[in-house]
């Protein structure tokens, strides 16, 4: 029996389209494989290899502790080993920095010490970082600290996890941002706090502070001797020699 | 089902899957050392100041896709559509940018021109990072369409606070400061400016734009000199090392530690913000300036600041007029207020007015700068205040002059005059000011600037000027 035109012609459209789509297919199967990015939450402590060295010969680079060894090869790889917690990392560091002090057990120890001695001159926060969840969405503030007062930008965050600006930053009184931050956390579930700030001790010192969840996630101080920087357990002493700046 | 709509669902199914996760763009490349020393080349050739008021761009081996095996079906199914020229059309023809996002957008749009990857720390989220694997805008076919989008996007979401994140301090030499490094301040004065070139003479080229110029026009800014080191520092904290030169963050370090990052240097937090300029100068140059060569390059600097600052108060001057004279909020007055601009073009006239008494001192001066420079500064011999006090009547245009610029409508003044009204402290900074107070023809604060509440302006130091 002969195919009526039309619907010959509808077998013919019909075919076009799925070689079209099985063409498109082919072609989505060979794009070229997207390099990979590193993971950026709970990166590893870089190895002593990976540590960079500085080219002033002013600063000598105090490594940490080496990391725990690779598990032997014919044992199938395990949990990976952290170094043996923040006392002897923080401890080492501390000291390379700090010859004449008593290294606190933790960085936490170490700040909290500051603030209950009595040492604290004055706390500037830089920045602030807050996440809730109000019906089941995620919504984040950010603040960001001027002169003379603040600058305060709102965000929702679509499925990909990305943050969508809710208009320009408002630059605001303090009193007036402390407000809006109080109505803003009021509205739903906290589920992220971070704020980084600078204290002044008495005795001239300083410290820059990541306070996440308000736990101290980064801190670093510095004097004339040197610099002791701590991402959690991972701390770092960068000494210096010849005083402020070079000679020129 | 009719066999035409089951073959329009097949096609609907497979399209759609060819497309999913499609991300901005797909990297073809990596961020090797010789892709770095190609951005640096790009930026230098062609990261210019009239960058997105141009139409078409050199495609930097982007339009190499379009050898791909069936690049007319590649292209009908939603690939780019470019030529087969050195130049194709510029994706981000038309935008505005401020300060920060000029420093991104040159890293961003060459990562886009070269497919590489480009992500940055999610300034909201300090965990996260927020990459061109974004999916949201697979709605646009077209990959440029989705590089604009993007960019756009990013726009919303960074600040010179987040340019911290995204790059680290490096030392104050030839070998760390290029092409494609870019200028930080503290956060107190939270500017940035993009490094173009670093010149023979030790002198970086900046382009740049601000918050104000952002409104004003798609070409942005551009300056042969050095920002103040006093003004670039101003309230560092020297455990907070983010004023002064820096460049961008392998991709892998970004949310790293800082001190981290192959090649970090903290040493400009611990050169005095004085001597920044001097010792920096010294190290970038491979020549010596000749001194009228200097005056010059350094009055051109100060041109194109006051040609800017024509542009930013009449911005202020016309939202004035439009709200009636309204009182203005916080954010509306930090944006329309001038005082950082006229802080940076005294600086300017104040780097200018060194320059040209250290020629005079050493008897350097060529005829030309002694008669267009000397106008300005006519009294090299006295300090900078006796001079001002001596300089009590107005410079009128005439052929000696340089710079002329007209201020407002029919009204003209030459650089001269402009300096004159400045260490006089005429010019307000004041955007509830109108127009003839912004330019000193009358002393303010004006009535209606009396009458409504304002933040703090700024003045000048004409001791500074010595």
């Amino acid at each position: 029996m002969s195919m009526r035109p039309t619907d010959r012609r509808r077998l013919i459209l019909m075919a076009v389209l799925a070689t079209a789509a099985a063409v498109a297919f082919l072609l989505a199967r060979s794009r070229p494989h997207e390099p990979e990015f590193p993971p950026l939450i709970e990166a590893e402590p870089p190895s002593e290899a990976a540590r960079p060295t500085s080219k002033d010969p002013g600063v000598v680079v105090v490594k940490n502790p080496p990391a725990v060894a690779a598990p032997a090869p014919d044992q199938p790889p395990g949990p990976r080993k952290m170094p043996s917690g923040p006392r002897a990392t923080f401890a080492a560091a501390y000291r390379e920095c700090f010859p004449e002090a008593q290294p606190p057990g933790s960085p936490r120890d170490y700040l909290r010490d500051m603030a209950t001695r009595g040492e604290l001159a004055r706390r500037e926060t830089h920045l602030e970082n807050l996440h809730i969840r109000t019906e089941g969405v995620e919504r984040r503030l950010q603040s960001r600290w001027r002169t003379h007062g603040q600058e305060i930008q709102y965000f929702d965050v679509d499925a990909e996890g990305l943050p969508l600006s809710k208009g320009a930053a408002v630059l605001m009184t303090h009193d007036q941002a402390a407000e809006q931050k109080q109505r803003f956390l009021s509205r739903g579930e906290p589920i992220f706090r971070q704020r980084t700030e600078a204290w002044h001790l008495k005795n001239g010192q300083r410290l820059m502070i990541d306070w996440r969840d308000d736990e101290p996630f980064e801190f670093s101080t510095t004097d004339e001797r040197g610099t002791l920087g701590c991402r959690e357990a991972d701390c770092l002493c960068r000494l210096r020699h010849g005083g402020r700046g070079r000679a020129d | 089902m009719k066999p035409l709509a089951l073959g329009l669902l097949i096609f609907a199914i497979l399209g759609a899957f060819s497309n999913a996760q499609a991300a901005v763009w797909t990297p073809t490349r990596a961020w090797t050392p010789q892709e770095e020393a190609r951005y640096s080349n790009w930026v230098k050739r062609h990261w210019t100041k009239d960058f997105f008021a141009r139409q078409q761009i050199a495609n930097e081996g982007f339009a190499e896709k379009k050898q791909r095996p069936l690049g007319g079906l590649f292209d009908f199914l939603g690939g780019g559509q470019d030529n087969d020229n050195d130049l194709i059309n510029n994706p981000f023809f038309g935008l505005r940018v401020d300060c920060a996002d000029a420093v991104y957008s040159m890293r961003y749009v060459y990562s886009f021109l070269r497919r590489l990857p480009f992500a940055i720390q999610d300034p909201s989220a300090p965990n996260r990072v927020i990459s061109i694997r974004a999916t949201r805008y697979d709605g646009y076919p077209n990959e440029a369409d989705r590089a604009r989008q993007f960019l756009v996007y990013l726009f919303d979401i960074v600040s010179t606070d987040s340019v911290a994140n995204d790059t680290f301090p490096v030392a104050l030499s030839r070998q760390s400061i290029r092409p494609g490094s870019l200028i930080l301040t503290t956060k107190k004065n939270h500017h940035s400016w993009t490094v173009k070139d670093v010149l023979d003479v030790g002198v970086p080229w900046l382009v740049f734009n601000s918050t104000v110029g952002k409104d004003s026009s798609v070409i942005i800014q551009e300056r042969k000199s050095w920002p103040n080191g006093l003004w670039v520092f101003e309230e560092q904290d020297p455990l907070d090392p983010r004023a002064g030169f820096r460049d961008w963050r392998p991709l892998e370090y970004i949310g790293r530690p800082v001190w981290e990052v192959p090649g970090y240097d903290d040493e400009q937090s611990r050169i005095e913000p004085a001597q920044w300029n001097k010792i920096g100068q010294r190290r970038l140059s491979i020549r010596e300036e000749g001194a009228d060569e200097e005056l010059f390059r350094l009055a051109q600097a100060v041109c194109e600041d006051l040609r800017q600052r024509v542009s930013a108060v009449g911005e202020a001057v016309s939202h004035l007029r439009e709200t009636q004279y309204a009182c203005m909020d916080a954010t509306t007055f930090d944006n329309f207020s001038t005082p950082s601009r006229d802080h940076r073009l005294f600086d300017a006239f104040a780097e200018l007015r060194r320059a040209y008494v250290k020629a005079w001192k050493r008897g350097r001066l060529g005829e030309e700068a002694r008669i267009k420079i000397g106008r300005i500064f006519p009294y090299p011999d006295v300090s900078a205040r006796d001079e001002m006090i001596k300089m009590d009547t107005p410079r009128v245009v005439n052929q000696k002059s340089i710079c002329v610029i007209e201020y407002a409508q029919g009204l003209k003044m030459d650089m001269a005059e402009a300096k004159r009204r400045m260490f006089l402290g005429l010019l307000s900074s004041n955007p509830m000011d109108e127009i003839n107070y912004r330019w000193g023809d009358a002393r303010g604060p004006s009535p209606q600037a009396s009458q409504c509440p304002s933040w703090p302006l700024w003045s000048p130091n004409v001791d500074e000027a010595n």
